[in-house]
C-alpha cells in the first residue's frame, strides 16, 4: 500500500539545514494498523506529512499505490488525498462554520456527489462514531472527544485506502483518549482502510498490528 | 520612534506589505480626490479673483450702467463729487476671434492719462505718449503676451475678430508687460485707447463702467453723495461686490464638488477602520501579551493610534501630490464648466500651497485615526485572558447584528429629519447631513445583510451541491463584523453613484423634457460672437429681424432678448419675447394653469411670469408683484405666473417684448428663433438667411435639432466630473474589498490548509475565496443601490432644492442602476482575485503545523 525508500526531510533554518527525517524506509500492506510511536521532534508528524502528500521528501521516494508521490502533481496529489487518503488531526480542525452533519458530508461534497446522497452517507458515519444525536450541532457546542469523532467519520466517509491520524489523542483526557483509539481500532478493520496512527503515547502501541518508534529522525531499531 | 512600535507596528507594517500598501493606496485616493477637488474650485475663484482684482485695480467704487452702458456725460459727474480723488472711464467688451470663434478676448478701453491711480503696476511703462500709436491708431490694442504666443500674434499684425455681430479689425501695437492685468482672464485680455474703443466698438458717447477711488475711510460719504448726483438706472456699487456675485454664483457648484470628493474619504475611513480592526485581531494575541506583561492601555493606545497615523502620513503624503496631478488633469473640465454655466473666466493654472499640503496629510492624518477608534478602543478595553481567546471579537459582532440594525433604522428617521430642515446660509448642510446618514443606516444593515444571506445561500449551495459557496456562506456568517465593513464601503461607494445616476438621470431627463417642449423654433439666428462670448451677445437692434422676415420659407421671427439684472441684491435675467408668437407656436411650461391663455394675458399687458428658482428665492408666487429695476427707476408687475427654468439657476423674469422695450428702450435682440413655412427646406432657408445678411451682420444659425443636442452636451459635461468622482470612490472600495478578503484569507490560513489536506483543489480554493468576496459584494451592492435611490430622493428633493431651485421629476433609471450595480459587483469579484491566488498558494505543511 505505502512503501518509504530511503526517505529523508531537510529544511532549511538560515545557514544550515536541519534534517527531520532521515534514512527512513518503511513498508506497510493494505489493511495494517500500523502505530508509529516516538518522542516530540523525533520526526513522526514528517513523516505522517510525507505519506498524507502534503510534503515531498527531500531524497527517497514515498510510494503510494505503485506511484511516487514527487513525481506527481500538485492536481493529481490533491485528488489522491481527496479520493484515497483521510486525515485526522489533533486539533480536530472542523471547519466551525458547518454543523457536524456538514464538516462530515465535506469531502464527499468536494467530490461533487448528489447532496442527498451525501447527507444520507454523512448520517451513516455520525451513526458509526456514535453521534446522531449531535448532527446538527455546531463544532463549538461539541466536547473535544465528540469532535474527533465527527473528525474521524470524516476521514472515513470516502472510503479512502489510507486513514492517516496525527495525534488524535493528544488534545484529549485519557479516557476520552482510549475512546477513539478503540474507535479508530474498531472501524479501520471493518473499512478495510490501511491505518498509519502516529501518537507520542508508548501506550498505543497496543492497538496497531505493527509499531515503529522513531528518534531523532531515524528509525528506532 | 518608540522601541514598542518598532519592535511590534514597524515590523508588522513591513510584513504585511500587501495589506499595508492597499491600504495606504485607498488613504492616499481619497485625499488626492479632496486635495484635486480643494485645487480646482480654489482655481476657478483665483481666476475669478485674479480678473476682477486686475480690471478694477485700485478702484474703490465703480459705476456701471445697464445693458447699452452709461452716458459718458456722468463721467464729469463723477469726477465733480467732492471726496472723488480720481476716476478712471472704461469701455468693456467681449468679442470673438473671427478664425475661431470659441476664443474670447475681452477689450479693456482705457484712458491712460487717468490709469496711473488705478492699475498703475500693470501699465508701467506703458503708453501714455500722445505720439504713440496706442493712442493715434483706432484700431490699436495691447495684448497679453500669452494671448499672442498661443494665437501666433505679433507687434504690427492685424486681427480680426468678432463684436456682436459685426467683423472688426484691430492692430497689435504692442504687448502688455506681465502683471495681474496679463494674468487676467486668462490673458485674453486686449487693451485699447477709451476713445479708439468707443469708436471701433460703435460705443461713441458711452462708457460701461467708471472706476472710482476716495480715500477709503470716506468711502461711504462719497458713495451717499454720488447716489444724490447720479442718474437713475446705474448702479454705484463697490468692486468687491461684483466678486462676491460671482463666488456665489459658483459656490453650490463648488459645494457639490467637495460633497463628492469626501465620499471618497468616507469609504477610505471604512478601509482604514477594516485594516486597522485585523490589525488588532491579527495580534490580538500579542496586545494580550503585551497588556499581561504589565503595558498600560495608555501606551498602548498611543502604540496603536502612532499605528492609524502612520496609514495616514504614508497616504497623506503619496495622496498631496496625487491629487495637484489629478487638478491638472480635471481642471479643464471644471473650468470649462464653470465657464459654460457661470460665464467666469478661464481657470488656468493649480497652485498647490503649503496650507493645502497640510490640509490634505492632516485629513489623511485625521481620517485613519478617526476611522481606528472603534477598534483601538475594543483592543484596550478587553481583558487580556480574553483577548488571547480567538473569535471573541466575531462573537460580540455577532450578538450586535440586531442592535446595529436597529441603529441603522434609527439613522434613517435621523436623516429624514435633517431632510425637513432648511439650508445654513443658502447651503443645504442638512441636506448633505441626511444623505450621510442615510448611508450610514444602510452601513449598520450590513451585519445582519450578511447573516440573512448567508441563511438564504447555506441550504441553497447545499441543495446545489455548490461546496465552494456553502463554505463561503459560512465565513459570512461567522464573521459578520469584519465582512459588513468591506460591504459598507462597497456600499457606500455604489451607493453615491447610484444616486448620482439617478439624480443626473432625473435632471437629464427633466431638462429634456423641458426643452422638447419649449424650443419649437426651426432654427436659431444669433450673433456670431455668441459662441465665445456667451449669452450676454447680442444684435444691438432688431434690423437682422426685419430681414429675416422677408425671407422666402420664414413664417414668423421671435425676438428674443435677455439681458443680466440685479435683483434684491441677486443677479437675475430678464427674458423678453414675443409671447403672442410663443402662444400659437410654442409654450412655456408653468407650474399651473393654461399655458397659452397665460401667454395671451402676458402679451396683452396683465403682467410677467417668474421661474421657479426666483420664486422661491424670493418668496414669489402667482397673484403677487415684482418690482424690478428698469432704466428709468423701478417699475412693478403683477406676477401671472411661475415657470420652470432649467437654463439658469439664478432666476429670471419672462415679459412680452412690447413691456420689456417700453420699460428698457433696449431694442437688442440676443437669439431671433425662426419658425419656417410647412414644406420649406431648412437649408435653402438657411442659405437664404446667410445670404441676406451677410456683409453686414456676421451670425451662427442652429437648427432645433443641433441646439438641443448643444444644450444636452453642456449638461453631460457638467456632470462629467460627477462620474469620474464616482469611479474614484468605486476603486476605493474595490481596494476595500481586496483588503478584507485578504485578511480573511490571512485569518483563515489553518482553515484553508485543513480543506487543501482533505483534498480540496487549489482551484477550489480560489473559488471560495471569490466566492467569499462575490457575497461580500453582493450585501454591498444590494444596500448600496436601495441606500443610493434614498440618497438620489435627499438630493433631488433636498438639496438640488436648496442649492438651485428646481423642480426635478424623479427617474428611477433601471438600466444604468442595474449597470452600476453590475460594476460594483464585478469590482468586488475582482477584489477577491488577489487573496483567492494567495489562498491558493500557501504552503500546506507550515500552515498546518501553524499551532
Amino acid at each position: 500500500m505505502i512503501r518509504l525508500d530511503d526517505v529523508g526531510k531537510a529544511y532549511r533554518r538560515g545557514s544550515h539545514t536541519l534534517w527531520a527525517l532521515r534514512g527512513v524506509s518503511l513498508e506497510i500492506p493494505a489493511g495494517e494498523f500500523h502505530v508509529v510511536v516516538g518522542p516530540s521532534g523525533s520526526g513522526k508528524s514528517t513523516l505522517l506529512h510525507l505519506m498524507a502528500t502534503l510534503d515531498v521528501p527531500t531524497e527517497g521516494t514515498v510510494w503510494l499505490d505503485g506511484r511516487a508521490t514527487a513525481a506527481c502533481s500538485d492536481e493529481t496529489l490533491t485528488l489522491l488525498r481527496r479520493d484515497r487518503i483521510g486525515l485526522v488531526f489533533q486539533a480536530f480542525n472542523l471547519l466551525p462554520y458547518l454543523t457536524s452533519r456538514e464538516n462530515v458530508a465535506l469531502p464527499r461534497l468536494l467530490q461533487r456527489l448528489p447532496h442527498r446522497q451525501v447527507r444520507r452517507e454523512a448520517d451513516e458515519w455520525l451513526d458509526a462514531v456514535g453521534l446522531t444525536a449531535r448532527a446538527d450541532h455546531w463544532p463549538h457546542e461539541l466536547s473535544g472527544g465528540e469532535a474527533q469523532r465527527v473528525a474521524i467519520a470524516r476521514a472515513l466517509i470516502t472510503q479512502p485506502r489510507l486513514l492517516l491520524a496525527d495525534e488524535p489523542t493528544g488534545n484529549l483526557d485519557s479516557a476520552r483518549g482510549l475512546e477513539i483509539l478503540t474507535l479508530l481500532a474498531t472501524l479501520a478493520p471493518k473499512s478495510g482502510v490501511t491505518t498509519v496512527l502516529v501518537t507520542h503515547s508508548a501506550d498505543a502501541a497496543r492497538f496497531g498490528h505493527r509499531t515503529t518508534r522513531l528518534r531523532d529522525g531515524r528509525i528506532d531499531p | 520612534m518608540t522601541p514598542l512600535f518598532r519592535y511590534t507596528t514597524a515590523r508588522h507594517l513591513a510584513r504585511a506589505k500587501l495589506r499595508t500598501a492597499l491600504t495606504m493606496v485607498g488613504i492616499a485616493l481619497g485625499v488626492a480626490l479632496y486635495v484635486a477637488i480643494r485645487l480646482c474650485n480654489d482655481s476657478v475663484s483665483a481666476s475669478f479673483r485674479d480678473t476682477m482684482s486686475a480690471l478694477s485695480g485700485a478702484a474703490t467704487l465703480e459705476v456701471v450702467g445697464g445693458q447699452e452702458g452709461l452716458d459718458e456725460a456722468v463721467y464729469a459727474t463723477v469726477a465733480e463729487t467732492p471726496g472723488v480723488t480720481a476716476v478712471a472711464p472704461i469701455i468693456q467688451r467681449t468679442v470673438a476671434l473671427e478664425r475661431e470663434p470659441s476664443v474670447s478676448l475681452t477689450i479693456v478701453g482705457i484712458d491712460p492719462f487717468s490709469e496711473a491711480a488705478f492699475r498703475a503696476d500693470e501699465l508701467d511703462g506703458g503708453p501714455t505718449d500722445p505720439a504713440e500709436p496706442f493712442l493715434l491708431d483706432p484700431t490699436a490694442v495691447l495684448l497679453t503676451r500669452s494671448f499672442a504666443h498661443r494665437h501666433g500674434l505679433a507687434v504690427g499684425q492685424t486681427i480680426r475678430v468678432v463684436d456682436e455681430d459685426r467683423a472688426v479689425t484691430l492692430t497689435v501695437a504692442g504687448l502688455l508687460p506681465p502683471g495681474r492685468l496679463a494674468r487676467a482672464q486668462g490673458g485674453g485680455i486686449a487693451l485699447m485707447d477709451i476713445a479708439s474703443a468707443q469708436w471701433t466698438l460703435g460705443r461713441l458717447g458711452t462708457l460701461d463702467r467708471i472706476d472710482i477711488l476716495t480715500d477709503p475711510a470716506a468711502v461711504d460719504t462719497v458713495s451717499a453723495a454720488l447716489q444724490r448726483r447720479l442718474p437713475a438706472g446705474l448702479t454705484l456699487q463697490r468692486p468687491e461686490r461684483r466678486l462676491a456675485h460671482a463666488e456665489r454664483v459658483v459656490r453650490s457648484f463648488q459645494v457639490n464638488l467637495t460633497a463628492l470628493s469626501g465620499i471618497a474619504l468616507l469609504v477610505g475611513l471604512f478601509l482604514i477602520y477594516n485594516t486597522m480592526t485585523y490589525a488588532w485581531l491579527r495580534r490580538r494575541a500579542e496586545i494580550g501579551l503585551l497588556r499581561a506583561l504589565g503595558v498600560t492601555r495608555r501606551r498602548l493606545f498611543a502604540l496603536l493610534a502612532a499605528e492609524s497615523l502612520a496609514f495616514g502620513a504614508v497616504g497623506g503624503l503619496i495622496g498631496v501630490p496625487l491629487g495637484a496631478l489629478l487638478a491638472w488633469a480635471a481642471l479643464g473640465t471644471v473650468s470649462r464648466t464653470v465657464e459654460a454655466l457661470y460665464q467666469g473666466a478661464p481657470a488656468q493654472t493649480i497652485a498647490l500651497t503649503p496650507a493645502l499640503a497640510a490640509e490634505g496629510l492632516a485629513l489623511g492624518c485625521a481620517v485613519a485615526v478617526v476611522a481606528a477608534m472603534i477598534p483601538i478602543w475594543e483592543a484596550l478595553h478587553t481583558v487580556p485572558r480574553e483577548v488571547l481567546h480567538a473569535g471573541w471579537v466575531e462573537r460580540r459582532r455577532h450578538l450586535h447584528a440586531g442592535p446595529l440594525a436597529v441603529a441603522g433604522l434609527g439613522w434613517f428617521a435621523l436623516a429624514a429629519w435633517a431632510a425637513q430642515a432648511g439650508p445654513v446660509n443658502g447651503i443645504p448642510l442638512f441636506g448633505y447631513a441626511a444623505a450621510l446618514f442615510v448611508v450610514l443606516g444602510g452601513t449598520c444593515l450590513a451585519p445582519l445583510a450578511g447573516l440573512a444571506l448567508a441563511r438564504v445561500v447555506d441550504p441553497l449551495a447545499l441543495r446545489l451541491g455548490w461546496v465552494e459557496a456553502r463554505i463561503a456562506g459560512g465565513t459570512l456568517a461567522s464573521t459578520p463584523g469584519r465582512t459588513a465593513v468591506a460591504a459598507g464601503a462597497l456600499m457606500t461607494a455604489l451607493a453615491m453613484m447610484v444616486s448620482v445616476i439617478v439624480m443626473v438621470g432625473s435632471f437629464r431627463r427633466t431638462v429634456e423634457r423641458w426643452i422638447a417642449e419649449t424650443i419649437s423654433a426651426d432654427m436659431f439666428v444669433t450673433p456670431a460672437a455668441r459662441a465665445a462670448v456667451g449669452p450676454s451677445a447680442h444684435f444691438p437692434d432688431d434690423s437682422v429681424v426685419t430681414v429675416l422676415r422677408a425671407v422666402p420659407g420664414v413664417a414668423a421671427v421671435d425676438p428674443y432678448r435677455q439681458i443680466p439684472i440685479q435683483y434684491s441684491g441677486h443677479p437675475i435675467l430678464v427674458s423678453a419675447r414675443d409671447l403672442t408668437l410663443v402662444a400659437q407656436r410654442s409654450t412655456v411650461l408653468f407650474e399651473r394653469g393654461d399655458p397659452p391663455e397665460m401667454l395671451r394675458q402676458m402679451a396683452a399687458g396683465a403682467g410677467v411670469a417668474v421661474s421657479e428658482v426666483l420664486a422661491r428665492s424670493h418668496g414669489l408666487r402667482a397673484g403677487g408683484v415684482i418690482t424690478l429695476p428698469a432704466p428709468a427707476g423701478p417699475v412693478t408687475f403683477p406676477i401671472v405666473g411661475v415657470f420652470f427654468d432649467y437654463a439658469t439657476d439664478g432666476g429670471r423674469v419672462l415679459m412680452d417684448r412690447s413691456a420689456f422695450s417700453s420699460h428698457w428702450k433696449d431694442s437688442g435682440v440676443t437669439a431671433a428663433a425662426v419658425y419656417l413655412d410647412p414644406g420649406a427646406d431648412i437649408e435653402n432657408v438657411r442659405t437664404a438667411i446667410t445670404r441676406a445678411l451677410t456683409p453686414l451682420h456676421r451670425v451662427t444659425m442652429t437648427s432645433n435639432r443641433e441646439l438641443k443636442r448643444e444644450v444636452l452636451e453642456v449638461f453631460d459635461q457638467t456632470f462629467a466630473i460627477t462620474r469620474a468622482l464616482d469611479l474614484v470612490a468605486l476603486a476605493v472600495a474595490m481596494l476595500g474589498v481586496a483588503n478584507t478578503v485578504l485578511a480573511i484569507v490571512l485569518e483563515r490560513r489553518r482553515e484553508i490548509g485543513v480543506l487543501r489536506a482533505l483534498g480540496t483543489t487549489r482551484r477550489q480554493i480560489g473559488r471560495i475565496v471569490v466566492c467569499e468576496a462575490g457575497l461580500i459584494g453582493l450585501v454591498g451592492t444590494v444596500l448600496g443601490a436601495a441606500t443610493g435611490f434614498g440618497v438620489a430622493l435627499i438630493l433631488i428633493r433636498v438639496v438640488n432644492v436648496q442649492s438651485f431651485g428646481w423642480t426635478i421629476r424623479f427617474w428611477w433609471g433601471p438600466t444604468e442602476v442595474l449597470a452600476a450595480a453590475g460594476l460594483a459587483f464585478a469590482a468586488a469579484l475582482a477584489a477577491g482575485w488577489l487573496p483567492a491566488r494567495h489562498a491558493a498558494r500557501s504552503p500546506l505543511v507550515e500552515v498546518l503545523t501553524d499551532e
